[in-house]
């Protein structure tokens, strides 16, 4: 009988062997990354089916002769080959689990499944995951592993890994800025894993900031979600009141997801329904009738004051970006109101007489005016919204805010270039993440700007970001041998080439964006 | 004490005109005298030596903010450059308001986030 079990098994891993892929005609660069990957999963599966095959032809072999002894060592044998071969069961099961980075990263090394597509980053990844489960921060462990990514090529799990590695350090602008630059990457250079890791620590910190409308619209169709993902996403879901999502699905998925104790109180807090943003605005006391008319946002109130005192109901909206252009819109009008009468230039001229100051009544309403533009400036900044009446008047005070704005981003935005070209300077040891962090900056600044930029500026401040970032671009392939973040600038400085309709731009970099990395 | 919004705190923002205006840390109308300035200063700064509770905050239309020795002194040394003065008088005619304890922003968030994927916490 066992004779026979041995045999159906050494047919089946002779199947195995015969079904397992060849290089692909596709592959016409065999250097490419994905030929690269491809040879490595090959490589692993081969001799997995190998290992079996020689254990199978050994175990026959000896229950041929009638002695099962050999079955142990053989099976021990087996699976020690197996464990060489796919160090990950080690690293998943006890390296990451027990806090071990150091050991995690060590056995990721030897390669395979999960990090085929980025074998060097994927080890530090698996190491930062580690380091995540220690109680405490370890910055000796940390260093370690920054140093094994410094001179690892960088690719989507080693960005990952970074990321993991400035959040475990308390930077989350700085990981959240790094996981979300995945969406850069050519998906043959990011592990689907650590796509995966990205996505639950982007939802995580989405989680961790209340942001669960951002949670909520989360595609179905993503690929690869984790259970816990999915778990959170119906909660959100259920949270925010975007869809009717029954008690019944969402207490399914917590029982399908993991560590069900820690999303316990999630689940409580889903199960109780809908909560609606600012429901401190309920909490206010009850308005007398009377005052009613006179609040400002009711145009109540003296009319060199109206702005003001929106201005101070505008600091207690609960929620700064809710409805931000039509507020903007209105003090804007409502400043301008009141600049263009004569009561507040009148006051202003009165007591800058009476308290005999070093400038004139004309000089203290230039100086108010450039103070609301500035505060104005800053509230679009804030709210990430610019009212669309804004360009149109130019010496409206909307108008002033928004060339004001346009003003500090754009030296923003010239100082990022020049810190991203300093940084190829001959004199400056390259570090592939550091060059990478510097980029995403300049494009930080770039898309912060193009919200508010006419066409004309838009342009503008597109050549000045290409001739900085295709150099860099250049720089990258050329030099440091980063393909893979050259590639992602060029993708990105395509998609930029086409909005603001810079053709020959375009051209260039949908010919680099096709180079086979 | 209930803010209004964290980035809008004292000393930057949109807001800091209400939040850091010296009319409202010395709780001064903005008609007040430099000698009314300076007694209102004077004033401060003994109740907060002597750790009375009521001089610890000061109402502004952002809500209550709190109010130490550097706040005041550095209230009386604004108000004495005229021109700013009668900026801050400007400023000054907002009703100070009462931000209530409820009052919440965005949705509270799930601090247990990181730990339900495995995580360290925050």
């Amino acid at each position: 009988m066992s004779g026979a079990l041995l045999l159906v098994g050494g047919l089946g891993a002779c199947v195995a062997m015969a079904i397992s892929p060849l290089p692909s005609s596709e592959m016409v660069d065999p250097e490419s990354t994905r030929a690269i990957s491809t040879r490595r999963a090959e490589l692993r599966l081969a001799a997995t089916v190998a290992a079996f095959a020689a254990c199978a032809i050994g175990a026959l072999f000896a229950v041929g002769r009638g002695a099962l002894w050999p079955l142990w060592p053989l099976t021990i044998g087996f699976g020690i080959g197996l464990l060489v071969i796919h160090p990950w069961i080690l690293v998943r099961w006890i390296c990451i689990p027990l806090g071990m980075p150091r050991l995690a990263w060590w056995l990721s090394s030897l390669g395979g499944v999960p990090w085929v597509r980025d074998p060097e980053g994927g080890a530090v990844l698996a190491g930062a995951l580690a380091a995540l489960r220690k109680r405490m921060h370890d910055p000796k462990a940390a260093a370690f592993l920054r140093r094994r990514l410094r001179d690892a090529r960088l690719r989507g799990a080693g960005i990952v890994a970074a990321a993991l590695l400035a959040a475990d350090e308390g930077d989350h602008a700085r990981a959240r800025q790094l996981m979300d630059s995945l969406e850069l990457f050519d998906p043959d250079l990011c592990p689907p894993l650590a796509r995966r890791i990205a996505q639950d620590w982007r939802l995580a910190d989405d989680a961790c900031a209340g942001q669960w409308s951002r949670i909520a619209d989360t595609s179905d169709d993503l690929p690869n979600v984790s259970r816990t993902a999915r778990f959170f996403t119906v909660a959100a879901r259920r949270l925010t009141g975007a869809e009717d999502a029954g008690a019944g699905s969402l207490i399914r998925r917590w029982l399908a997801a993991p560590r069900r104790l820690a999303t316990a109180p999630l689940l409580r807090r889903a199960l109780r329904g809908p909560v609606a943003v600012g429901t401190g605005v309920s909490s206010l006391p009850r308005l007398d009738a009377r005052f009613v008319a006179v609040l400002a946002a009711n145009d109540g109130g003296a009319s060199h004051i109206e702005p003001i005192s929106l201005l101070a109901e505008a600091a207690r909206e609960p929620e700064a970006r809710e409805r931000a252009a039509v507020r903007l819109q209105r003090l804007g009008a409502s400043f301008d109101q009141a600049f263009e009468g004569f009561e507040l230039r009148r006051r202003l001229r009165e007591r800058t007489n009476e308290l005999e100051g070093g400038s004139t009544g004309e000089a203290a309403t230039i100086r108010l005016q450039h103070d609301v533009a500035t505060k104005l400036a800053q509230l679009m900044r804030d709210a990430e919204a610019c009212p669309t009446n804004a360009g149109t008047r130019p010496r409206s005070t909307l108008g002033r805010a928004r060339e004001s704005l346009f003003d500090q981003l754009f030296d923003d935005l010239c100082v990022a270039c020049a810190e991203a070209s300093e940084r190829r300077q001959p004199l400056n040891v390259p570090v592939p993440i550091g060059e990478w962090e510097a980029c995403l900056n300049v494009m930080a600044h770039y898309e912060e700007l193009r919200g508010l930029a006419s066409p004309g500026e838009l342009r503008q401040a597109y050549t000045l970001v290409e001739l900085e970032l295709r150099q860099t671009a250049a720089w990258m392939w050329n030099d440091l041998h980063e393909r893979g973040l050259a590639n992602a600038i060029s993708a990105w400085l395509l998609t930029e080439a086409e909005r603001v309709e810079d053709h020959s731009a375009a051209a260039y970099h949908r010919h680099n964006a096709a180079l086979v990395v | 004490m209930p803010t209004v919004r964290s980035s809008d705190s004292r000393g930057g923002g949109a807001f800091c005109c209400f939040a850091d205006n010296p009319f409202f840390v010395l709780d001064v109308p903005p008609t007040a005298s430099p000698a009314d300035v300076l007694a209102a200063a004077n004033r401060w700064i003994d109740a907060l030596g002597r750790g009375d509770p009521a001089a610890q905050t000061y109402a502004t239309p952002v809500g209550p903010q709190p109010r130490t020795e550097m706040v005041v002194r550095h209230a009386l040394t604004r108000l004495r450059d005229r021109d700013a003065r009668v900026q801050f008088e400007v400023w000054a005619t907002a009703a100070p308001a009462e931000i209530p304890d409820e009052f919440v922003g965005p949705m509270d968030g799930f601090s247990g986030a990181p730990r339900a994927f495995g995580w360290r916490g925050r």
